[in-house]
């Protein structure tokens, strides 16, 4: 079986810590769990390792972990979105990707 | 943990995750009901809020920096006396030559970095009428904004004759709520004005924009700047008449909700009271700007003094690193550098925050600080009335949280509660 993917998107008021510790966060519990994984930030410093719509599409699991409205969201328009908070997101990744895992499993 | 799914906005549920071999995906229309769907009025308005804000603050920084400049070189570097403006310096005949070129620069300083500054809320109402109604909003919140900070002249008929007056701005208040009905306005507009394709440009280079400027103009006008200058005025009023104890309150509780959950949403919605309250000079936003700061520097001074104070090593060895980067991100008027220690131990760090935030920020009011100015870097420390004092007030916070962090975890320690990986 291919290795499952997962996406997110990582975006704080600020943009300067809670994103990247988000984004750190998802990044490694998603490894850890086995997923082939990117995370895409939008912080002070603009949006980093963008995700393309192909990598959207391919997703298995797209999370966004935001405060914000994120920027470019139509790319995300035709496909189902788990938001998460970032505080979630930094303290249990990977409880809330097995969470998410779970309700996609349920339906 | 509060997930929050969002279905395919658009086009039909089979196209979504079209790879998606391992799960039986259903039409996101018959999600079980524990999902919840539909978000509270509340959070999708503080998502915008905080949209608007996001996109604000790169205008309070870099009009800051420059308003700072304006302030540190005529007062600090050239003991200029603080009730003299920068051009009664120069007429003064106090300095030549060289200290002139500096005054000058700093006029310069003071014009630009004010105008810059002056954006900021402007700035934040298109963003946020952005965030809700889209490229169309943004304009309107934009002007919506602007006329909230300058709002247009009244015209009066007295004795006879004509005249024009400037009202009292409605300012932050009517900032949010321009670029809110700015926002859903456009939105709506969108939605129902419904024509053919040929059209299209009609609509959106025309019949919105008119309609959504005359909206916004109209309401400013009549509606926003007369309520949000009454509720100002009020607002005004009410605090003065609640005098030091009313100021005091605002001060411990303001300290309080900076320090609770650093940089995360309490925090932020407090700062986002504390904004308008400083931009419309009813409350100085001290006691925000003390908070902000002192829990970082207080763990960073512990992890320096522990070993002073009970000769040991209290922490773990990684955070004698994460305590330096605390302290360096709260000079730069960052929070978080202190939420690893947080997380490590929340129940008897977060009291030390708060404790040491509120200690911090009566400190400073009560020794005459006071900072108008939302930002709580160390380059804004000298905009600040009665910068000592100011300083004080973050030593005091900083060593009082740092203290109790010290002797509760060094007491934890010598019960056997907790055991630490150092060196020691």
């Amino acid at each position: 079986m291919a290795q499952k993917k997962l996406v997110a998107l990582c975006a704080c008021t600020m943009g300067l810590a809670h994103t990247f510790m988000a984004a750190q966060a998802l990044e490694d519990a998603a490894k850890e769990m086995g997923y082939e994984v990117k995370v895409e930030t939008q912080g002070a410093d603009g949006i980093q390792n963008e995700l393309t719509p192909a990598e959207i599409a391919d997703a298995d699991i797209i999370i966004h972990a935001v405060a914000i409205e994120p920027q470019n969201n139509e790319r995300f328009d035709n496909y189902e979105i788990y938001e998460i908070g970032l505080q979630d997101a930094i303290k249990n990744a990977s409880g809330i990707i097995r969470e998410i895992e779970e309700m996609i499993a349920s339906e | 943990m509060a997930i929050t799914k969002r279905g395919a906005l658009t086009g039909a549920p089979a196209n979504k995750n079209a790879n998606n071999t391992n799960e039986g995906t259903k039409p996101a229309a018959e999600k079980k009901p524990e999902v919840q769907e539909k978000k509270g009025i509340w959070d999708v308005l503080s998502r915008h809020i905080m949209t608007g804000i996001s996109n604000m603050i790169p205008f309070l920084i870099m009009g800051g920096l420059i308003l700072a400049f304006s302030q540190l070189i005529p007062y600090v570097i050239l003991g200029v006396d603080p009730s003299m403006g920068i051009v009664d310096a120069m007429n003064s005949g106090n300095y030549s030559g060289f200290s002139i070129g500096l005054l000058q620069f700093a006029q310069l300083c003071l014009d630009f970095g004010g105008t810059l500054f002056g954006f900021a809320i402007p700035m934040f109402a298109a963003f946020m009428a952005n965030s809700i109604g889209g490229k169309l909003a943004f304009p309107a919140g934009f002007i919506g904004g602007l006329m909230a900070t300058t709002p247009s002249s009244v015209l009066n008929l007295t004795e006879g004759v004509w005249t024009a007056s400037k009202p009292v701005a409605s300012s932050f208040l009517g900032a949010i709520l321009i670029a809110i009905a700015a926002g859903y306005f456009v939105k709506w507009l969108n939605k129902k004005i419904q024509v053919s394709h040929n059209m299209l440009a009609f609509k959106s280079t025309f019949l919105i924009p008119m309609l959504a400027a005359i909206g916004v103009m109209l309401s400013m006008q009549f509606i926003v700047t007369p309520l949000g200058g009454l509720l100002n005025e009020l607002i005004k009023s009410a605090l003065a008449a609640a005098g030091s104890v009313g100021s005091y309150g605002y001060t411990v509780a303001l300290a309080a909700a900076t320090a609770v959950d650093l940089g995360g949403p309490i925090n932020k919605a407090a700062g986002f009271v504390a904004l308008g309250f400083a931009t419309d000079r009813v409350l100085p936003i001290t006691a925000r700007v003390v908070a902000i700061v002192v829990p970082s520097i207080g763990l960073g001074l512990a992890t320096v003094l522990d070993k002073l104070i009970v000769k040991r090593h209290v922490f773990d060895k990684q955070f004698y690193t994460q305590g330096k980067t605390a302290i360096f991100l709260a000079f730069m008027g960052i929070s978080e550098g202190a939420i690893p220690f947080l997380l490590e131990m929340p129940k008897v760090i977060l009291p030390c925050y708060m404790i040491g935030a509120i200690c911090g920020a009566i400190s400073a009011t009560a020794l005459g600080a006071v900072q108008w100015f939302p930002e709580s870097a160390v380059w804004a420390w000298p905009l600040c009335e009665n910068i000592l004092s100011y300083i004080i007030g973050i030593l005091i916070g900083s060593m009082i949280t740092a203290l109790l962090v010290i002797f509760i975890r060094n007491n934890m320690i010598n019960k056997g509660k907790l055991t630490v990986d150092s060196n020691d």
